[in-house]
């Protein structure tokens, strides 16, 4: 009867362990942690918590989390990282842009770093700079940058991108007048120009990414003979990927010479070598 | 003034001006450093384990000279055991580069050792211990050069630069000979705790079942990028620092500062990223090389970069990320005060896009098929399919959760990228052309050159004075960071007369890369691969230069080169059994690099279960070493009862009852690691056996199965509860079911 009684007396006290038993030696702190919502509260909680070591409880209006954490073993610095990586500012850490930007939409509280503009700045001074000097327009630059930006939305399998992009190439290769090209490249252009045109204007029209870049292999080629009698001075690297076109190979023109393959994109970006360096 | 006078003013003035030349070169300045090294008891993961701290601390302590300077360097071996230190990427004399057995006798216990070398160039470098598995536990440094002021390749913006030394390394709470010996028993404990088993439960659940059984097919064990698990990585011997200030000097906003980084691993590639913006790598293993902008880089291991940061702001810290190529763990070390802005960290690696990818590139017969890639110089990174910061593939319901494309972009470093700032030709002359294909096999974690390990080949000779050009190529699953003592060699990269100079090569698998180098250096120089546990298996060679005076440290060099020739000649030892209602299993292994003694055991409870014990010596053949022929003896008794086969599949009489006989046999790995084993005993008997164990059905679930001609047969479950112990069930014919824990070493 006793033991029974006593058992019965101590009921609530186990009761009330086992909401805190999973930490030992538990000690509390309270941070503030950026944040909106109760999705924001969710995502916090669970990057804050983990069985025995630590649990994170975070207030929503306060924007205040209270940490428990097993003083033995972690400090709760840990605990302020692992929220951060999940996205969230605090007191410690600031999350990656990264992290933040894959928060949904409603979660994305206002941020507010403390000046952390320095290199940007510097950035847009620079190319301002350079803009004011460079204002006559130089219409064969801007045909291989507007080529570029076509291969650049292939590197990223953006079909759409891709197709704008050959939009405002085939404006380019409009533009382009042969009295500003030597003799050797105005032949060349003449003799390309209309290949160029029409496989410029099928990417641009093209549903598919697979349909644009098999264009693009054969738009890269007719390029490739033009560009390399520019001497512009700006050095392109011809490259060539040997498993792209079902094992048959294609090539492309970059302003790198690392590889960053336009017919495979992510699946097999780094596929590929330079064949030829252009001066 | 008579003639005395003028010669002595003269002689005076030619003394002043000998002075005043020589004190800005230091010429005759020697710097002493004394090193006691000792033992040590550290805690990285709230468990004490043995380390060897250097001073009394780990990693080592920064060593920095001026070129010109002599350095000379005191070792006091306060330990119960010999130790050795080899200065990484110094040019010195053979005796001291601090190779136990090769350049030097050990350095033996409580003893004390000088190193007394010229210091003859400028750069980063690092020094570690060179004698079994010290490198791992603490003995690593950062060794440092610098340029002098007036020396006509210094560099304004860059070598004046604030900097900070920096040693990268591991940790483990596992003693190392005991991490050696597990690798070399193909377990797969490192892979259960980064959680990258890759079983066949997981297969199903990623959709990628075809692929683990067309890996197994192809008698692949499950990939990984690296051997062994750690517990901690460490950042200058800790785990999350803050850099502040350098000097007395505070950090601000738009301040460039160099970092020296030193990979002292023992087997892990190390990525490096920065939260604050771009890294400009400004030099490779202790040589200049112009400037170039990347978003992050691997520093393999052993190897050396010099980059430089910008501190973006006066009031937030920025994390320098450095993590573990297989992703599981990373150190920070934050530049700048304030809050601390984190780095993105890297995605869990896709491990089944990675079979996938190993599948096509293997053939059937073990080698690999580059399908005309042609890839060298770390360009093509075939691993890219396994990192989903590029590829996009998250695991995660959410597919917009990472802007892909976005990630793309990424700049990472490789090595055509990199230009000497000076012309590295070599001089005219011919030029020797030497080719090595590096080789391995994971299964049996034997890796070598030309399927030779250090021990199977003699030493390569050289001439002073010829230029020597090696070309490698890796037919191996691992990529392997390959170093040379005592000498730079170029890297021909398509840059010319400016291809840059190392001493570490990493060679990632199927790529081809070309070296060369002018031999100049009079000695035996090593040349490994820097992974520890790779060169332990006598991944190597030994440079040896013809009519080189004898080296007055080796006073007995057949001692020597036996003593060398040891470290891949080692046995690693297995033992594991299992104890059911049924009775006792197990058995017990010691391996080397090709030969294998093993014991099985059955022991029953009662006569009629029976007592057995088979015993096979044999040797392992060929590059992929799934043949193995063996001797054997086999003895066993048993009181005939529940299950009588007196006579096996091909008619013949089997005794059972007291049996003890010679055999000779062999085994065969099949595909799906299906082991085949034929045996003939000297009664007449033939026996032909299937087997597989530790078939991966789930993370901790292993099966396994045997049958024979015998008519014997076993099927079995087990299922890990830590490294040591499983709880096992199991059929066998002879003796029944059985529950049971099974212990293995």
């Amino acid at each position: 009867m006793k033991i029974k009684s006593i058992i019965i007396m101590l009921l609530p006290f186990f009761g009330f362990t086992a909401c805190h038993s999973q930490v030992k030696h538990a000690k509390t702190v309270v941070k503030k942690v950026n944040g909106n919502c109760d999705m924001c509260k969710k995502t916090i909680e669970e990057a804050g918590t983990s069985s025995k070591q630590y649990q994170t409880v975070w207030d929503v209006d306060k924007k205040l989390a209270s940490i428990t954490y097993d003083s033995t073993s972690v400090n709760p610095d840990l605990v302020l990282k692992k929220i951060a990586l999940s996205g969230y500012d605090n007191e410690s850490y600031l999350a990656p842009d990264q992290a933040y930007k894959a928060l949904p939409e409603c979660c994305q509280y206002k941020r507010n770093k403390p000046g952390a503009v320095l290199v940007k700045e510097e950035n847009t001074q620079d190319t301002t700079v350079k803009k004011a000097e460079s204002l006559k327009v130089d219409h064969v630059a801007e045909l291989i940058d507007a080529y570029i930006a076509v291969k650049d939305a292939l590197v990223k399998t953006d079909s759409k991108a891709a197709a704008a992009a050959a939009t405002q190439l085939l404006m380019k290769i409009e533009a382009v007048k042969t009295d500003e090209l030597s003799e050797k490249a105005a032949t060349v252009w003449l003799n390309q120009v209309k290949e160029m045109k029409s496989k410029t204007k099928a990417i641009s029209e093209a549903k598919s990414i697979e349909t644009q870049r098999s264009h693009f292999d054969e738009l890269s080629v007719s390029f490739h003979d033009f560009v390399v009698e520019l001497h512009t001075g700006v050095t392109l690297y011809y490259q060539h990927c040997p498993m792209a076109n079902d094992g048959q190979g294609a090539n492309w023109i970059s302003k790198e010479n690392t590889v960053k393959n336009p017919y495979y994109g992510n699946v097999m970006l780094n596929c590929g070598k330079t064949v030829e360096t252009i001066k | 003034m008579d003639i005395e006078t003028i010669f002595f003013k003269k002689l005076l003035l030619l003394i002043a001006v000998l002075t005043i030349l020589f004190q800005p070169l230091h010429a005759q300045k020697v710097v002493r450093v004394d090193l006691y090294v000792n033992d040590t008891i550290v805690d990285f993961t709230g468990k004490q384990k043995r380390a060897i701290a250097v001073n009394g601390q780990i990693p080592m302590p920064d060593l920095v000279f001026t070129q010109g300077d002599t350095a000379e360097i005191h070792v006091h071996n306060l330990m119960d055991e010999a130790t050795s230190l080899h200065w990484h990427g110094v040019f010195l004399p053979i005796k001291e580069d601090g190779v136990p057995y090769l350049t030097q006798m050990p350095i033996a216990p409580h003893s004390t050792h000088v190193y007394r070398f010229p210091v003859i160039q400028n750069g980063t470098h690092w020094y570690h211990s060179h004698s079994g598995m010290q490198e791992q536990i603490g003995m690593y440094g950062n060794l440092i050069f610098l340029k002098k002021t007036d020396d006509p390749t210094f560099r304004k913006g860059i070598d004046d630069l604030p900097e900070i030394p920096i040693v990268l390394s591991e940790w483990t709470d596992y003693n190392p000979d005991n991490v050696h010996r597990m690798l070399h028993n193909a377990t797969d404990w490192f892979a259960f705790k980064k959680n990258a088993v890759q079983s066949y439960r997981e297969a199903i659940q990623a959709k990628h079942f075809g692929t683990k059984v067309n890996n197994e097919w192809k008698r692949m064990l499950a990939m990984d990028v690296s051997d062994v698990y750690y517990d901690a990585i460490l950042v200058n011997g800790q785990t999350d620092t803050q850099v502040r200030r350098i000097g007395m000097q505070d950090l601000k906003a738009g301040q460039k500062v160099r970092l020296r980084i030193s990979n002292g691993g023992a087997s892990s590639y190390f990525w490096l990223q920065y939260a604050g913006g771009k890294i400009t790598v400004v030099a490779n293993d202790g040589n200049d090389v112009e400037p170039v902008e990347v978003d992050r880089l691997i520093i393999a291991v052993s190897e050396t970069y010099d980059v430089v940061i910008t501190i973006p702001s006066d009031s937030m810290s920025h994390e320098f990320l450095v993590t573990t190529e297989d992703r599981t763990r990373s150190g920070s070390i934050y530049f700048g005060k304030g809050i601390k802005q984190l780095s993105q960290p890297l995605p869990r690696l896709a491990y089944f896009e990675g079979m996938k990818m190993m599948n096509d590139m293997m053939k059937m017969n073990g080698r690999l098929d580059d399908m005309g890639m042609n890839m060298s110089l770390n360009q093509m990174d075939m691993n890219v399919v396994m990192y989903n910061e590029i590829t996009g593939k998250v695991a995660d319901d959410d597919p917009n959760r990472y802007n892909a494309n976005k990630l793309g972009d990424i700049v990472t470093l490789n090595y055509a990228m990199l230009r000497s700032t000076v012309p590295t030709e070599l001089p005219k002359g011919e030029v020797k052309t030497l080719r090595f294909e590096l080789t391995g096999n994971m299964n049996r974690y034997v890796w070598s050159i030309d399927n030779k390990v250090v021990s199977e080949t003699d030493y390569i000779k050289v001439q002073k004075g010829e230029n020597l050009r090696i070309i490698l190529y890796n037919g191996s699953m691992m990529r392997h960071p390959m170093h040379l003592h005592g000498h730079d060699f170029r890297v021909l990269n398509g840059q010319g007369n400016y291809a840059p100079l190392k001493n570490v090569l990493d060679i990632m698998p199927m790529e081809t890369d070309t070296i060369e180098f002018y031999a100049n250096a009079e000695g035996d120089w090593f040349f490994h691969c820097h992974i520890l546990y790779h060169m332990m298996s006598g991944m190597g060679r030994i440079f040896s230069y013809e009519n080189q005076t004898p080296n007055p440290l080796i006073k007995n060099p057949d001692y020597a080169r036996r003593k060398l020739y040891a470290d891949d000649r080692c046995f690693h030892a297995m033992v594991m059994t299992d104890f059911a209602t049924n009775g006792i299993d197990g058995e017990a292994m010691v391996q080397n690099t090709r030969w294998s003694l093993g014991s099985e055991w059955r022991l029953g409870f009662n006569d009629m279960h029976g007592y057995e014990v088979e015993t096979h010596f044999g040797r392992y053949i060929g590059r992929m070493q799934w043949f193995m022929p063996f001797v054997g003896f086999d003895w066993r008794y048993r009181k005939m009862g529940m299950d009588e086969h007196e006579k096996n599949l091909f008619g013949q009489t089997n005794t059972k009852d007291i049996r003890s006989v010679f055999s000779i046999g062999f085994n065969y790995t099949l595909p799906m690691m299906i082991r085949f084993q034929a045996e003939a005993f000297n009664d007449g008997v033939v026996r032909l056996q299937l087997m597989r164990e530790d078939i991966p059905v789930s993370k901790r679930m292993r099966a396994s199965f045997m049958v024979n001609t015998d008519l014997e047969y076993m099927l079995g479950l087990h299922y890990i509860i830590n490294r040591i112990v499983s709880l096992r069930a199991h059929y066998d014919s002879d003796m029944g079911f059985g529950l049971g824990v099974s212990v293995g070493y």
